[in-house]
């Protein structure tokens, strides 16, 4: 699978992606030498340890920041070329992120915050569009269980609750590519069982997710596992012991 | 247009969060918006005040002033120079038709104050030595008796006409004519009174008493000289010309060369109109200039709040960025931001101007100054321009930062 020549089938092809930190004078090289294919569908965890560079590796993927060095294609496309308003376009509509600190807006409810990214939504045209993203609210709180909260104020939820809240406003637009950094960080292990086994579930009905982790049992529900160190892609690997979050009990 | 309600959705959530620091915040717009109503509307009111004046007394009205002064300038009399030159043989020689073809009336005048009494009343009254013609010069109207004549100045009779206000505290109910008033140490026959006339930035006609000015001059005041003088002519076009006959007239009666400045000045009520009207309009830009600066300093009150705002939201807007917003999506968001609290500081600072001049009215009103209050449509539509003005101007930097905030802002500060 990993050595899959068909075009279209790849979303992310960088080679020799390189960060490099300037703060104060000092140089901090925090990703030295990056090179991967991902094709659609794949989900990948990236490993290491403290500073080796997920992060940055990620937030270069999933064009938070620029790579100083290194090509990057991205569904086809030179991704160093993009401009402000193709990136717009992209972070609304093809790609989900999940931050480690969730990132809601506290002060609004679970369905405003799930809302968020169709607010900026002026891509959907038509009569239908407030429809269409009604039903689509409705289906990413759904996915994560959360209905019967939906008009809660974020800052009253639990931390599993809120992780969940930001994986329905992720998935909202329908991305192609979900971007989670530690997305079980800050939870214990029975809710970051239950984000993994919503990652799962999206990754099992066709997206992408790329997840930054430095747990080897949280990684292991992944398909794949790229290792960082000291900001050099080290290792690429298919995980053979897959675990699977199936059989945990039923979300509440 | 969506854009718009999302960014006004936003600014109520934020303003609602913020209630105090908003308001201190419009505070100096406040200000500034009411201070520009007040004196636009003040200003204009005054202007109609004076407008009011030249219809009153009309357009075709010669004053001359004695001293020198330039003729536009003030007089100088405002300077505390008594001049002495003006004298009522001056007028006379004005009165005259074969030189004066176009002077329809002339009176000279000289005025004080004095304590006038009736049996148990007294009060303090303006008393005006006027000329016979004085009636005419100043289209002012009996209610009841007649005005003196010329035989009665010319032999120094001791008869007063009284104005209506002045009558009617003094009379009350009783007929004024024939009875006798005491005018400082001398007694007075009433034989006229006047109908109500208003009062003007010169006084109030209605508290003043008449008497003929030979009598005045020589009685209650011993001086032959006069306060000023007052030419009405046949039509305001001819104004120019007998004013100039008039200065090459007193200059050779005071036997000043031609060529040399004159030891008086001619003035038409027009021009003085126009002097004081263009005082006021001054005194109307320079205090604009002043709510100005108030304003601007509102202005940076404003860019500070929304830097701040922006300081403590960055991560928001990180966030929001990192979902999608456009860089225009945050501007506007801070700019109708800006505008707004801008524009309700002009909404609250125009109410209280609206409330002051209309005060201002009131109290001009108890002081017995014939004041219209004006709220021209314009000065509030000015006012609401500044204020948004302001809101645009002073939000374009903070917008401008807001819309280059990175998306990676959403991930610091954690
Ligand atoms: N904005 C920055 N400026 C300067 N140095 C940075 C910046 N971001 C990251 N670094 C440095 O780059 C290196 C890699 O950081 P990165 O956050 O990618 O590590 P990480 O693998 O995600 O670590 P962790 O597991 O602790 O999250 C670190 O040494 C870090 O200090
Ligand atoms: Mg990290």
């Amino acid at each position: 699978m990993v050595n899959s020549t068909h075009e279209k089938d790849i979303l992310i092809d960088c080679k020799n992606l390189q960060k490099t930190f300037y703060t104060g004078g000092v140089e901090t090289h925090a990703l030295r030498d990056a090179s991967c294919v991902i094709r659609r569908g794949e989900f990948v965890s990236i490993m290491g340890p403290s500073g080796s560079g997920k992060s940055t590796f990620m937030h270069l993927l999933s064009f938070l920041e620029e790579p100083t060095g290194g090509s990057y294609r991205f569904d086809g496309k030179d991704a160093l070329a993009f401009d402000r308003k193709i990136l717009a376009r992209l972070r609304n509509q093809e790609i989900g992120f999940i931050f480690q600190a969730f990132n809601l807006l506290s002060k609004l409810t679970v369905h405003d915050n799930v809302e968020l990214p169709l607010l900026y939504d002026f891509y959907t045209k038509g009569f239908s569009r407030s429809k269409e993203h009604k039903k689509r609210i409705a289906h990413a709180l759904e996915s994560v269980g959360l209905t019967h909260r939906a008009e809660y104020k974020a800052q009253y939820l639990s931390g599993g609750e809120k992780q969940r809240v930001a994986i329905a406003r992720a998935l909202v637009n329908n991305p192609k590519i979900i971007f989670a950094d530690e997305p079980t960080g800050n939870l214990d292990s029975k809710a970051g069982l239950q984000v993994m086994k919503i990652l799962q579930k999206l990754s099992a009905d066709g997206h992408t997710i790329i997840m930054v982790t430095h747990e080897h049992s949280t990684a292991r529900h992944a398909s794949r596992i790229l290792r960082l160190r000291d900001g050099v892609l080290e290792r690429d690997e298919k995980v053979e012991d897959r675990l699977f979050a199936t059989e945990m009990e039923e979300l509440k | 247009m969506y854009i718009l309600l999302l960014a006004l959705k936003m600014t109520w959530q934020n303003f609602a969060a913020a209630k105090l620091r908003t308001f201190l915040t419009v505070l100096g717009i406040i200000i500034g918006i009411a201070s520009v109503v007040v004196v636009m509307s003040v200003g204009n009111s005054a202007q109609n005040v004076l407008l009011d004046q030249v219809r009153l007394i009309g357009s075709n009205l010669i004053a001359i002033l004695p001293g020198a002064s330039a003729d536009n300038g003030p007089p100088a009399i405002a300077f505390g120079v008594v001049s002495t030159t003006l004298t009522s043989d001056d007028i006379d020689q004005i009165r005259d038709k074969n030189n004066f073809p176009h002077v329809l009336y002339a009176a000279g005048y000289t005025s004080t104050t004095k304590l006038v009494r009736y049996r148990k009343e007294n009060a303090s009254y303006e008393i005006q030595g006027i000329s016979p013609d004085g009636i005419n010069v100043e289209n002012m109207n009996l209610a009841t008796g007649r005005f003196f004549t010329e035989a009665e100045n010319t032999a120094l009779r001791r008869v007063a006409v009284i104005g209506s206000r002045a009558a009617g505290e003094l009379f009350g109910n009783e007929t004024p004519e024939g009875k006798m008033i005491r005018i400082g140490k001398a007694n007075y026959r009433v034989i006229g009174t006047l109908k109500e006339r208003g009062s003007s930035f010169a006084g109030d006609f209605d508290e003043t008493v008449y008497v003929p000015l030979h009598t005045a001059q020589s009685t209650i005041m011993g001086i032959n000289y006069l306060s000023f003088a007052r030419i009405r002519v046949d039509d305001e076009k001819n104004i120019e010309k007998t004013k100039e006959d008039i200065r090459v007239l007193l200059k050779s009666r005071h036997k000043i060369p031609q060529s040399e400045e004159g030891d008086f000045s001619v003035r038409d009520l027009a021009s003085a109109i126009n002097i004081l009207s263009s005082i006021t309009n001054v005194m109307k830009y320079f205090l604009v200039t002043v709510a100005s600066i108030a304003l601007v300093v509102g202005g940076i009150g404003i860019m500070n709040m929304m830097l701040i705002t922006l300081k403590k939201r960055v991560r928001e807007i990180g966030l929001r960025i990192a979902l999608g917003a456009r860089g225009r999506d945050i501007a506007l968001q801070f700019l109708v931001e800006s505008v707004t609290i801008s524009v309700m500081g002009g909404a609250l600072g125009s109410l209280i101007g609206w409330g002051v001049a209309e005060l201002v009215g009131i109290v001009a009103n108890s002081r017995g100054v014939a004041w219209r209050v004006t709220q021209d449509a314009e000065i509030f539509v000015m006012a609401f321009g500044i204020a948004g003005v302001i809101g645009i101007v002073f939000g374009l930097y903070p917008a401008y930062k807001a819309m280059r905030v990175s998306p990676m802002e959403a991930l610091r500060y954690e």
